[in-house]
């Protein structure tokens, strides 16, 4: 694994391996570096040697902006899985994976002696049964499982590595019941210098010969000695007997991903000559054979003209799959809509305004102490510059220091809330209308830009300061505000009066509190998968693991892993990084649209890599050093992002050797690249994905699990799922045309699926593959649909969540059916409509609840001549808080009618639910959030607040 | 808390007063200026300055009649919004026209001289300033405090029969600034106005009979009538709204005729100050204050010594203190006051109404709940279970309100 070409154990000369360059000199992708260029995403690089390189499969970019502009950027939309894959990433795509899961099974009921080339055949692309039959049958060795590595620069596993000499350990995995990627892959890692010393000899012919990276020309040995019969004129099986290469054919579903009539490698023979060969990998194209070019037409002339040649020589080239690159400005545009008229933008503004120097503008032109502002075109809050300027020193006089927080102002009827963050004299302003957002959110936008900007340019000065950050910025802001639009207007069609019987997308309902909550949201896993995550990330992370090991290698790293965290569909997975650096990695993928991007759809590749300055040691330092006999490196740091399909993976690397000149630029290091890479791609077992996908599909929606960086956790009734399949229903048989309608159903098909097929995973009825390829029609998922509810309402469900006291521990919460902690109505028709408003509701009260233990709990901080009051167990009525800042519980009755009769009169039948919020300050901070009936008995609510 | 009160005529911006409460320096002139200032300039780029908000303090600005700027400067407190401190400068506006008249204020001709005549609003707006020295809450719910006696109904009959002799259909009955009882015209003015008079009596210094000219703000702001006082015994006083005539001495002699019979009753009335309901009520033992308010009819009832407890200053204060911010925060975040311009925002976010709610802090705990036209707001010691706060906050709200005889 690890990209290298060579295992390394296997030269002889140890002094070759004295520097890491020479790891680098090794990487398949210095190499390529060397040979042909840097690789794309080097070269997208700026000129501070960061790096933001993204890559979508063709058609995704399209459809996502269709559906934004459809929908209004209704996040996750789409459809998980279904549609995204159909192209080839350059990776196993995910169809692949989840045939490799289904073969699986399909292995393990067959017999071992079934013959690999039926099996090719029958089961629809080779990777998988490839690996499975190298485990069932062990006398094959096959390079199946390898990643075609001439698919542009995803080299992440070398076929090398599963050659012969790993049979038994591969098949020794495989014979027990779950074959996973990842065995596998731990497998390689730590055997590959084991590996046959002949392909370090082939490679560096390789190297030597400059070949063209996608165009390979090899001999290989024509297998003479089976001979074969006039009755199998087929060419690809003549292929297959004369020269051990399984050909994929044409029918063959996986085809379709290669355009044309191109004959394309699908497997190995195992003892075959071209196994042997390295430069031979499933996924090429075989271009031609002694010089004449292999068609589909003309393979059966050709392959029986071959089989009297000893040696033939091949010719072999890499499809280069179509993928598109998008750059920051593109990827917010298609992830959010243009405002649909300019009055969305209207009381709308981001300004940074600093007096110093603008008097000595360089141009000439003075900007009155604007050096920034987003959007370009001016609107009546720029007018307004120079009261926030003032505003902001004015509060210092009137009591020093204090700092400003918020302005609210009526423009045309418009209430506008501006928050100022403030940096010595010069201040950030972001305004917003009132109607999109509240001030406690507006704040925590501000806020999170604010930090942002310090963690990729060292300050907001130096942020602004530059021109050549403008761009960027504008971009992240336009991403910021079109979201914060969207968001808004998702919410205030569901919260108008009409909007009762609007649909009601559950998605989005919690969309705002998780946005603003400053939480990250993160995924439940079985245990045992969870340890697998984090066994990987902490192996990338030590600094004595094989391939990177300082003894190893005798010379020291360039960089300290500090910690890694791997996101999976927009939600956290698993982290092993501090909490302030999660956050720092969090903001930075947030404002960036990775996360939603990654929610959304299936991404090609994605590297980033960019110098930043992190909130821990850079910029808040109180509690840094502390430690006696410890003190933390004069260093800097850098951010690496590598994403893949829905994945991403995280790391913060720290530079071990002397601060190099701060002017310098930290220029990316593809070794570490590399191998963030090979982390991630391990990490995206079938196994995993499968788990991953069934939480991702239940807690978007319900957003149950929420863990921050201090440790702060929501629970929520679970009905919102039950309801959300009521409603989907009703959808369908209402609005069956309308294209959105569809669309939207598609997003929420998936969690039935992954839901029902809990038991029969890979026999799914539809279309035997975890995601479907194509979007199915609505009408084909009723039947699953309608057979889900009864089955969850049937076990009324609580969620039970459990929390850790280390806020870097996350915990997650499982939604167990346990209790029903909210009772419907009489009315089961209507219940689906109510249900939701319940849920708007719930979310509403605990964003209100949410600030003001927040608000509060940041007033008790600063009024320390309070703390003799509220907290202290021996309670003095006359010096108690009467700011009621130590509030530790709050709740809120909520009452709706659900039958108003036609006279107005009320009737009795009113359904009354509480929502309670509790925060607990020991043993570490949190935060709860229960919704219950209002008769529910006080043991079960306390049962569901102590399970937290 | 720190807080200041600054008016400055909108259009020249010169400083009319300043008023501050605590022990805080004057704001300089520049300040005063420059806050002035900004308002000034976004009303020039047709927005208008609402407030600002830094880490400890809230300013508010509020233009009144295109010729008075009310700015006020507070330290922060539970309120989620401007409303409550908007209120605050509406009743500030509208103490200056109950003293110096709409007219006045709106054309001041004359700077100089407008700012040494204004000067008679000052106890009053000091009072409101002072919030958390008043001992009842009209100022905050907009809603008269009232007092519920045993003996309501003969002291109605006493005061109908003096406001009879007085040529006047308005007078009341007022006890520690909380009215026991008023005539049917003197509830037909408008909660500003009520709000205003019972804080008037508690603002000016007692003495025995006084003859204060009033502008009523909104019944009639030009034209002016005269209120007299009258004390009957200690903190009780009775009040009438007159034209012309009677003058005063005519008034002070028919006193001893008319309140004579009552003197006993008044006396054990002036014993229910701080429990402000009859003995006769029980309430649970946890209820350590509450105060209800209709929000139709403009009346509230507040009690921060429910169970008889020996007279502590301090800690009354208190608890009045969290019943402010606790009402402070309920309303206008899940409660709606018609009154308060502003608070209906926050509850209107919900597709559901919010009946109850309560929040549970280290010392004690507090519940609220909507019923109607009533509101309830509850400060329970730490002891009472949180699942009983609801029975109990029902059970003290119908004790009042069942009963007809309390007319809240």
């Amino acid at each position: 694994m690890f990209g290298l070409k060579v295992p390394i154990s296997a030269t002889e000369r140890k002094d070759e391996f004295d520097s890491v360059s020479t790891i680098l000199s090794q990487s398949s992708i210095t190499r390529k570096s060397l040979t042909k260029g840097s690789p794309e995403w080097l070269t997208s690089g700026g000129d501070e040697g960061e790096i933001f390189h993204l890559e979508l499969p063709t058609g995704v970019e399209t459809r996502l902006a269709r559906l934004s502009s459809l929908d209004g950027g209704s996040v996750s939309s789409l459809a998980l899985g279904a549609g995204c894959n159909s192209e080839d990433t350059g990776y196993s795509s995910d169809q692949e994976l989840s045939l490799f899961e289904q073969a699986s099974k399909i292995a393990k009921k067959r017999s071992k002696s079934s013959k690999l080339s039926s099996k090719a055949r029958t089961s629809s692309s080779s990777s998988g049964s490839d690996k499975l039959s190298v485990g069932t049958t062990k006398s094959r060795s096959v390079g199946g499982s390898v990643l075609d590595e001439s698919l542009d620069d995803g080299v992440f596993l070398q076929k090398s590595n599963f050659r012969s000499s790993q049979t038994s350990t591969v098949s020794s995995s495989s014979t027990s019941s779950h074959c996973s990627c990842g065995e596998q892959s731990h497998v390689t890692s730590g055997h590959i210098h084991r590996t046959r010393p002949s392909c370090a000899h082939t490679l560096s012919k390789h190297c030597d010969n400059h070949h063209d990276w996608r165009t390979t020309e090899l001999e290989v040995l024509v297998h003479s000695s089976n001979a074969w019969t006039s009755s199998s004129p087929n060419g690809s099986a003549l292929c297959e007997q004369l020269l051990g290469i399984v050909l994929l054919a044409k029918d063959d579903n996986s085809y379709s991903r290669f355009n044309g009539s191109h004959v394309i490698i699908k497997g190995l023979l195992p003892h075959s000559d071209p196994v042997m060969k390295p430069e031979i990998l499933i996924g090429r194209r075989l271009h031609s054979i002694d010089g004449q070019e292999l068609t589909w037409c003309n393979m059966d002339t050709l392959m029986s003209s071959i089989s009297k040649f000893k040696k033939v020589k091949l010719t072999l080239k890499s499809l280069r799959p179509e993928k598109s690159e998008l750059d920051l400005e593109k990827l917010v545009s298609i992830l959010t809509s243009e405002p649909h008229d300019h009055h969305g933008m209207e009381g709308m503004a981001a300004m940074y305004l600093s007096l110093e120097g603008s008097s000595q503008d360089d141009s000439g032109n003075s900007h009155d102490g604007l050096v920034y502002s987003y959007p370009a075109e001016k609107n009546s809050l720029h007018q307004l510059q120079g009261m926030f300027y003032t505003l902001a020193h004015l509060v210092k006089d009137i009591k020093s220091a204090s700092t400003i927080r918020n302005t609210t102002l009526t423009i045309d009827d418009q209430r506008i809330h501006v928050a100022y963050q403030q940096e010595y004299s010069d201040i950030l302003v972001f305004a917003m209308p009132a109607s999109h957002v509240s001030v406690s959110q507006l704040n925590t936008l501000l806020s999170e830009f604010a930090r942002l900007l310090r963690i990729l340019y060292g300050s907001i000065e130096s942020a602004f300061n530059k021109s050549n950050h403008s761009g960027w910025i504008d971009n992240i802001l336009t991403y910021l505000f079109r979201q914060v639009m969207q968001t808004s207007q998702i919410f205030s069609t569901n919260s108008s009066p009409g909007g009762l019987k609007e649909k009601v997308n559950l998605a989005s309902e919690c969309l705002p509190f998780v946005r603003y909550s400053q939480h990250i949201s993160s995924i439940s896993l079985p245990e045992d998968l969870k340890v697998e995550v984090d066994k990987s990330l902490s192996k990338f992370s030590s600094s004595d693991f094989a391939d990177m090991s300082e003894n190893f290698y005798g010379c020291r790293r360039k960089y300290h892993i500090l910690g890694s965290c791997f996101y999976y569909s927009g939600q956290l997975v698993s982290n092993q990084l501090a909490p302030s650096d999660l956050q720092d990695i969090h903001l930075y993928l947030q404002h960036h649209g990775l996360l939603e991007l990654t929610a959304r759809c299936s991404v090609a590749q994605l590297v980033v890599w960019h110098e930043v300055y992190p909130t821990r040691f850079c910029h808040d330092i109180a509690d840094i050093n502390n430690t006696f006999g410890y003190s933390e490196p004069n260093a800097r740091w850098c951010h690496l992002i590598v994403g893949l399909k829905y994945g991403i993976f995280c790391c913060l690397l720290e530079t071990v050797s002397v601060p190099m000149k701060k002017l310098s630029p930290i220029s990316a290091d593809v070794f570490y690249i590399d191998q963030a890479k090979a982390c991630l791609l391990q990490l995206q077992t079938p196994n995993l994905l499968a788990a991953l996908n069934i939480s991702v599909s239940r807690e978007c929606q319900s957003a149950v699990t929420k863990s921050d960086y201090c440790a702060t956790y929501i629970k929520t009734s679970y009905e919102k799922t039950t309801q959300m399949f009521g409603e989907s229903l009703k959808q369908k048989s209402h609005s069956n045309s309308s294209f959105v309608a569809a669309l939207q159903s598609d997003w929420r098909k998936l969690s039935p699926r992954t839901v029902a097929t809990g038991e029969n995973f890979y026999q799914s009825p539809e279309s035997g593959k975890l995601y479907p390829m194509s979007h199915c029609s609505v009408a084909g998922s009723g039947s699953l649909e309608l057979s889900i509810p009864t089955s969850l309402s049937a076990n009324p469900c609580i969620s039970r969540i459990s929390s850790g006291r280390n806020p870097s521990i996350y915990q997650y919460c499982y939604l167990d059916g346990l209790e029903g902690t909210l009772v419907i109505g009489a009315d089961v028709d209507s219940s689906g409509i109510f249900q939701s408003q319940i849920v708007h509701t719930f979310y509403l009260c605990c964003r209100q609840i949410h600030d003001f233990f927040h608000d509060l709990g940041e007033k008790w901080q600063s009024s320390k001549h309070q703390v003799k009051g509220g907290d202290n167990e021996h309670y003095d009525e006359v010096n108690a808080d009467c700011s009621l800042s130590s509030m530790k519980e709050h709740g809120v009755l909520m009452t709706f009618n659900p039958h108003i009769k036609e006279d107005g009169h009320k009737s009795n039948q009113a359904l009354e639910y509480w929502v309670v919020g509790r925060k607990l300050k020991r043993p570490s901070s949190r935060e709860m959030f229960v919704c219950f009936h209002a008769l529910t008995s006080q043991l079960i609510i306390d049962l569901a607040f102590k399970l937290s | 808390m720190a807080a200041y009160i600054i008016c400055l005529t909108s259009g020249s911006g010169l400083p009319v007063f300043t008023r501050s409460v605590g022990n805080v320096k004057a704001l300089p002139f520049p300040v005063i200026g420059s806050l002035n200032a900004v308002h000034m300039f976004s009303a020039n780029h047709d927005a208008t300055l609402q407030s600002t908000t830094t880490d400890d303090a809230r300013i508010v600005w509020r233009e009144f009649h295109n010729s008075l700027v009310l700015i006020a400067v507070m330290g922060r407190d539970g309120a989620s919004d401007d409303a409550h401190m908007g209120k605050l400068l509406d009743n500030v506006f509208h103490a200056m026209v109950l003293l110096y008249g709409l007219d006045d204020l709106v054309n001041i001709k004359n700077v100089e001289r407008f700012k040494k005549e204004i000067r008679i609003c000052f106890q009053l707006v000091d009072t409101l300033i002072q919030q958390s020295a008043l001992t009842t809450f009209s100022d905050l719910t907009n809603a008269v405090d009232i007092m519920l006696t045993p003996d309501n109904a003969m002291l109605q009959s006493f005061l109908d029969a003096f406001v009879e002799a007085s040529d006047s259909p308005y007078g009341c009955l007022l006890a520690n600034g909380r009215v026991v009882v008023a005539t049917s015209k003197w509830w037909e003015l408008s909660s500003t106005e009520l709000v205003l008079l019972s804080l008037l009596m508690q603002s000016v210094p007692q003495c025995t009979s006084r003859d204060i000219p009033i502008y009523l703000p909104q019944a009639s702001p030009s034209v002016p009538h005269r209120l007299m006082t009258f004390e009957l015994i200690k903190n009780v006083d009775v009040c009438v709204i007159c034209g012309p005539s009677p003058t005063l001495a005519q008034l002070t002699r028919e006193i001893s005729r008319f309140w004579t019979p009552a003197i006993e009753t008044l006396k054990s009335t002036r014993q229910l100050n701080l429990r402000n309901f009859p003995l006769t009520l029980d309430m649970d033992s946890n209820v350590m204050g509450f105060l209800l308010v209709n929000t139709k009819s403009n009346r509230c009832l507040s009690s921060v010594n429910v169970n008889r407890e020996r007279e502590d200053t301090a800690k009354f204060e208190k608890r009045r203190a969290v019943l402010r911010s606790f009402f402070k925060y309920v309303v206008g975040t899940y409660f709606s006051n018609s009154s308060i311009k502003g608070t209906e925002k926050g509850p209107s976010e919900y597709n559901h109404q919010a009946t109850d709610t309560y929040i549970v802090c280290s010392g004690h705990k507090c519940y609220a709940h909507i019923s109607g036209n009533y509101q309830i707001f509850l400060m329970f010691s730490a002891k009472i279970p949180t699942f009983a706060m609801r029975s109990v906050c029902v059970k003290t709200l119908n004790l009042f309100i069942k009963d007809k005889n309390n007319q809240i």
